[in-house]
């Protein structure tokens, strides 16, 4: 067959070389490779997937931000405001705007009022998926057109981090978003390094440096952000030098054969999803804690991490993602015991053990739950798993069909968005508000809430502590390990920042983004 | 001639009818929802709530039925849940993409499949027939995910020749027919496949028939006797077997779509089914059904124009 291939390609095709375009022109143009097969939204208050947040965070800016390459609450900087200040009580904040920050595509320069009107945007449930995070705005008000002035309803962990340049806080041109009259995906302006230029449906978006940039001229001349789903055609495009930076896999097998590819580094960097084993405390038999400990204790935490590779995943002992402000890695944890795991579920009425039917994901951890199955069996859980169709998995464990929900998140990063939505009882499946609380866990409410209001930075993180330690203790979930981002690039590609963190899951890519 | 081809159209009718229905209340049969994958995972219940309000999807599941027959009277196939974008306006951004990579396909299978078949009944089982069984059988038994990344290791990356991403929107007309080619040779080798063994064995029965021992005895030209005396003959179940496989070669398009990185209705298709765009999916089992029926017809017509022995009724 190669053979047969080879000679009609040969024959059909001979001197096609000789006519194929001209060498790259001296453009600085970046290739990247994403995993999606097609753009959802250029809008960033109506798209929570990965791959449009990446492109998003290239073509915007927020009031503040994360330095480039980091995630950490605590260094927060300067975006589009060069300046804040708040009042006593923490409800009232006041930002004074960067001067002469100009909008793409000429759509003019940045006034308070495109402020106001994309977190008034953003805050609105009709025009925005986010707007539950802007919950505790009051007012937003533009004094004058250089400052914007925030109101709060109450006391928030932290006012920086709703407004730091991500999703629903990043700010649009208002005169383009009325031009298009709610159709802002087909015109998307911001103030970010890069402006959109084209999307060529299902194969890729382009755009282009914004000379104008605020922090100088981007040296990269223009990206082109292909959509790829096939993973072995990403792989084999930058073996065949077509991308210079895409989407990897997170897994050991992957990172170590591709070390050989000439030409790659490997980047691994946060944030960290955190898998977590959801028991649901509503149904029988794991409404008996007994149960819940004898499948903690059931677990072993070392072979899973070496199993998944340990290049790729980070052991975390809490129920938060490592490095959250307000993680805390002190916490209980079940030691790996299958004789004390089965004298718990003898204590529970389940001297012979127990079956427990649950539904996976086809699409993610699939080889990890056999290891789960195996551990499991050994204390005499039997698990009895049925792997579906990754949208039907979704909307099954949102409906309590699966006793157990082996899941994996990321948000942003402060503890209290993830305790929030994964562990207080309001977020619980079937309430009104309900997110992803698949155990029905109730055990850290009281702390959580305390530590939404608490004042004293200290106390606040004690409380979130405390929350952790509490959920834990009543086997609400069982964390495996947080799951790093794994990208690849090429090493001519130097992203002019240390990479240890991307809120948007992606490498930004900035400014100061070259080729060697 | 037109009545037929009229009443042909005309019949196609209930089919589409039911396939779309079936289509319909399939797709909601399936647990899955749209809005969840429109929103990700983090949305909350009330984000979801209120955009499966706005996509009517919380609506009884007649009346949506009814909503959707009678866009589809009015020739109105909807807007894709999740671009927005009418059904119609996302494939025609992608048919011709699919258009191309199948008549590249077809022609590849053709050129090549025909030939080889003859060559293979002339030389029954010898050498060359041997070898021609051996490419079908190989071309029939690879799945084309096998076969394309076969492909892209050997002409990609260890000969680099063509291009891994394989869309259509490279540098010029020389450029956009090179990214066809791998894409065009893996969904065509199956095809090939195909045709090579229909061809060997229709061209087998016509061999031994009295008007081609006839023709070489009167002396015609070996090469004549086969191309207009054999091949012509044997040409119907060709055409037949091709225009049925036709609908294979789209199911195989899918596949092929995805690893060449090409856009198109497969990859359409497949986005549609993932993100639960029920009417991006009934829109396009609509438009697969035309296609195929649209195939079957021309098929006929073609036969007819081949053999004139075939009445059009």
């Amino acid at each position: 067959m190669k053979y047969v291939s080879t000679v009609m390609a040969a024959v059909l095709f001979a001197g096609m070389q000789s006519i194929a375009p001209a060498p790259a022109e001296a453009e600085q143009i970046l290739r990247v490779g994403i995993h999606g097969s097609e753009a959802g939204s250029f809008d960033p208050s109506m798209s929570a997937e990965t791959i449009d947040n990446i492109l998003t965070a290239w073509m915007y800016g927020g009031l503040v931000r994360f330095p480039p390459g980091t995630i950490d609450p605590s260094k927060i900087e300067p975006d589009l405001a060069e300046s804040w200040t708040h009042s006593d009580d923490g409800l009232v904040w006041t930002f004074k705007l960067r001067p002469n920050v100009a909008f793409h595509h000429g759509y003019g320069k940045l006034t308070a009022e495109d402020v106001v009107y994309s977190l008034k945007r953003a805050s609105n449930p009709k025009t925005s998926i986010f707007a539950s995070d802007f919950a505790a705005f009051d007012k937003v008000e533009a004094p004058d057109p250089a400052t914007v002035q925030i109101t709060l309803k109450h006391r928030v962990p932290s006012l920086l981090a709703i407004v730091t340049a991500q999703r629903g806080a990043l700010i649009i041109s208002k005169k383009a978003d009325e031009e298009t009259k709610g159709e802002y995906s087909k015109k998307p302006i911001g103030t970010g390094p890069f402006q959109f230029e084209e999307y060529k449906a299902k194969q890729f978006v382009r755009l282009s440096a914004n000379a104008d940039y605020y922090r100088g001229k981007p040296k990269i001349d223009q990206i082109f952000y292909r959509y790829i789903p096939s993973n072995e055609s990403r792989d084999l495009a930058f073996r065949a030098g077509e991308l210079d930076l895409f989407y990897g896999r997170k897994e050991q097998k992957w990172a170590e054969r591709m070390k050989s590819t000439p030409g790659i580094i490997i980047d691994v960097f946060g944030p960290g999803e955190l898998r977590l084993i959801n028991l649901n405390e509503s149904m029988k038999p794991l409404d008996d804690i007994r149960v819940r400990q004898a499948i903690a204790h059931a677990i072993n935490h070392e072979q899973f991490v070496k199993f998944v590779g340990a290049d790729v995943v980070a052991d975390n002992p809490s129920v938060v993602p490592i490095g959250y402000l307000g993680y805390t890695k002190d916490v209980p944890r079940f030691k790996f015991d299958v004789a004390k795991a089965k004298q718990l579920l003898k204590e529970a009425g389940y001297p012979n053990g127990l079956t427990l039917k649950v539904l996976g994901s086809n699409r993610s951890f699939v080889e990890p739950y056999q290891l789960l199955q195996a551990q499991l069996a050994k204390a005499g859980i039997n698990m009895d798993l049925q792997l579906i169709e990754h949208p039907a998995w979704h909307s099954q464990i949102r409906k309590d069909l699966s006793p157990i929900v082996v899941y994996t998140a990321a948000r942003f990063p402060i503890a209290d968005i993830f305790l929030t939505q994964f562990f207080h009882s309001d977020s619980a499946i079937g309430q009104p508000r309900a997110v992803t609380n698949f155990s029905h866990c109730k055990a850290g409410d009281k702390d959580i809430d305390a530590a939404r209001v608490e004042t004293d930075p200290e106390k606040q993180l004690k409380y979130w502590h405390e929350a952790q330690r509490k959920i834990i203790a009543d086997v609400c979930a069982i964390p495996l390990f947080d799951e790093q981002q794994v990208w690849g690039q090429s090493n001519k590609l130097d992203l002019g920042y240390k990479l240890e963190a991307s809120i948007s899951f992606g490498p930004m890519i900035t400014e100061k983004t070259t080729f060697k | 001639m037109i009545r037929f081809i009229l009443g042909r159209l005309l019949s196609t009718i209930p089919t589409v009818f039911f396939a779309a229905s079936a289509v319909f209340f399939c797709a909601r049969i399936l647990p899955g929802d749209p809005a969840i994958a429109i929103l990700g995972d983090a949305a909350s219940q009330e984000a979801i709530n209120t955009l499966r309000e706005k996509l009517g999807l919380d609506q009884p599941l007649m009346t949506q039925y009814g909503h959707f027959l009678t866009g589809v009277l009015r020739g109105d196939l909807g807007n894709s849940m999740v671009s927005g974008h009418s059904v119609v306006a996302e494939v025609a951004d992608v048919f011709p993409y699919t258009l191309e990579l199948t008549i590249f396909a077809i022609g590849f299978g053709v050129l090549f499949g025909v030939p080889l078949g003859i060559v293979a009944a002339l030389r029954s089982d010898r050498l060359p027939d041997y070898v021609a069984r051996v490419i079908s059988l190989v071309g029939l038994s690879c799945p084309a995910f096998f076969i394309g990344i076969c492909f892209i290791l050997a002409f990609s990356i260890y000969w680099p020749i063509f291009p891994v991403i394989g869309s259509g929107d490279v540098v010029g007309q020389a450029g956009h027919l090179k990214a066809l080619i791998p894409p065009g040779i893996t969904l065509g080798i199956t095809f090939l496949a195909f045709v090579a063994r229909s061809a060997r064995t229709s061209v087998m029965e016509v061999l031994p028939e009295q008007f081609v021992r006839t023709a070489r005895m009167k002396g015609i030209d070996e090469t004549k006797v086969i191309l207009g005396h054999v091949l012509r003959n044997a040409l119907l179940p060709i055409i037949t077997v091709s225009g049925l496989y036709f609908g294979i070669l789209l199911g195989n398009a899918v596949i092929t779509e995805v690893i060449f990185t090409r856009p198109g209705l497969g990859k359409l298709i497949i986005g549609a089914l993932n993100s639960r765009d029920y009417v991006l999916l009934q829109g396009l089992t609509i438009i697969y059904c035309v296609i195929v029926v649209v195939v079957g017809l021309a098929t006929d017509l073609i036969s007819a124009c081949v053999d004139p022995r075939l009445k059009l009724t």
